[in-house]
């Protein structure tokens, strides 16, 4: 008798446990839906109030910092950059470049 | 009753993980762009494949078509060619020669690690001086460059040696003959080489002997490859492929990335930050050749 009652406790833990985890994994999509719904529910934003939104969402993501690099030039840890214009580069700017960049790679020999 | 206890305690367990693996959006979604998994954006492993050199034709006709480079090896701490090697330049460049009179050529001479520095800067100046002698009357030097210790393995043969690369006339491949770098990692995206003719100046280049090529695709490309079987295609995924090569570089070794480096999400800063970290940390030395 003391061993089904004790099994059937600890099965009654271990499902409380599951179903909190479950809870916990579907939270943020119960919270997803509910925004969308309300949303849905909401009337059309004016355009000041959507111009209002944007300007909002673009101050947030300048403080955060998350600004592309206009080019991505130069080109990280790179040491040297050769560029190399079929038309343009003569062997002589080439073998230039590349002196310069050997002594900047082997500063000692 | 304790194995049931604990059968059902493994089953709820999995049952978890399973609930857990089923939201990889609330795993993933803060995760630094680099560092997220490539294949969501490239069907190759790491948007890159390894490939290989060649091949050369049987029977070659142009000069872009001949393996242009030719190295003498030393024993160690010499640097005069013996009678047969001499001969043996002599009859393989001067077939080059009635092929391309006017071709220019680029001498690099190298060392292995034993000895000092300064030693070693002595005799790959002493080899890069025979071998400009041996060229006299058949094609001008144009460029030289003395490597010494190479590698920093002692005693390492291949590393006593001396290239003579014949140049084309096409400046990048040129250039890439003249780059003696560890790894080359090439942008193959389609938009990179729209013209055939470019695409097989990357073909006809001369890698440095023991070399690593990777080209960076996001498909069409399998591993050991050879680079002539090759068509460019696909978007730029080279951010990527230049983050994860670093992996797989010793220190002190060189790449050279051939790239125009456009890719079609740009670097943001910290990226662009974390990457330079990453070379420093790691030793690295890194030339661009943008086409």
């Amino acid at each position: 008798m003391k061993n089904k009652i004790l099994t059937a406790t600890v099965m009654a833990t271990l499902l409380g446990v599951y179903s909190a985890g479950v809870y916990q994994f579907s939270l943020s999509e119960i919270e997803a839906r509910e925004v969308l719904q309300s949303s849905m529910e909401r009337p059309a934003l004016s355009e000041d109030n959507r111009e209002s939104d944007k300007r909002r969402i673009l101050d947030v993501v300048q403080v955060r910092e998350f600004i592309t690099v206009d080019s991505n030039l130069p080109v990280p840890g790179a040491d040297c950059e050769l560029n190399v214009e079929e038309s343009e580069t003569t062997e002589e700017q080439i073998n230039e470049d590349l002196s310069t960049c050997f002594d900047a790679i082997q500063p000692t020999k | 009753m304790l194995s049931s206890l604990l059968s059902s305690f493994f089953f709820l367990l999995a049952l978890q993980s399973g609930v857990a693996m089923a939201a990889p959006d609330l795993l993933e979604c803060d995760q630094f762009y680099l560092a997220t998994n490539s294949s969501d954006r490239c069907q190759t492993t790491d948007c890159m494949c390894r490939v290989r050199p060649g091949p050369r034709p049987v029977n070659p006709q142009l000069i872009e078509e001949f393996d242009r480079r030719y190295s003498v090896y030393f024993p160690s701490a010499v640097h005069e060619m013996t009678s047969v090697q001499s001969s043996a330049a002599q009859d393989y460049l001067g077939e080059l020669h009635e092929l391309y009179p006017s071709a220019r050529a680029t001498v690099i001479a190298y060392t292995d690690a034993c000895g000092s520095t300064s030693y070693n800067t002595e005799l790959a100046r002493r080899r890069l001086q025979t071998a400009i002698d041996e060229l006299d009357g058949l094609f001008r030097v144009t460029h030289t460059l003395i490597h010494p210790e190479a590698s920093q393995l002692c005693p390492l043969p291949e590393a006593r040696r001396v290239d003579i690369i014949v140049h084309t006339e096409r400046r990048l491949t040129t250039t890439i003959d003249k780059i003696p770098a560890d790894v080359y990692l090439i942008d193959a995206s389609g938009s990179m080489w729209p013209e055939w003719r470019r695409w097989t100046d990357v073909i006809n280049a001369s890698y440095k002997p023991g070399s690593r090529i990777y080209v960076s695709m996001t498909s069409g490309c399998r591993r050991n490859q050879r680079i002539n079987d090759v068509s460019p295609g696909g978007g730029t995924e080279i951010w990527y492929a230049y983050w994860r090569v670093l992996d797989w570089m010793q220190p002190g070794e060189t790449l050279a990335i051939i790239s125009d480096f456009q890719s079609d999400i740009p670097l943001t800063r910290s990226e662009h930050s974390i990457i330079s970290a990453k070379v420093a940390e790691r030793g690295i030395n890194v030339i661009v050749v943008r086409p």
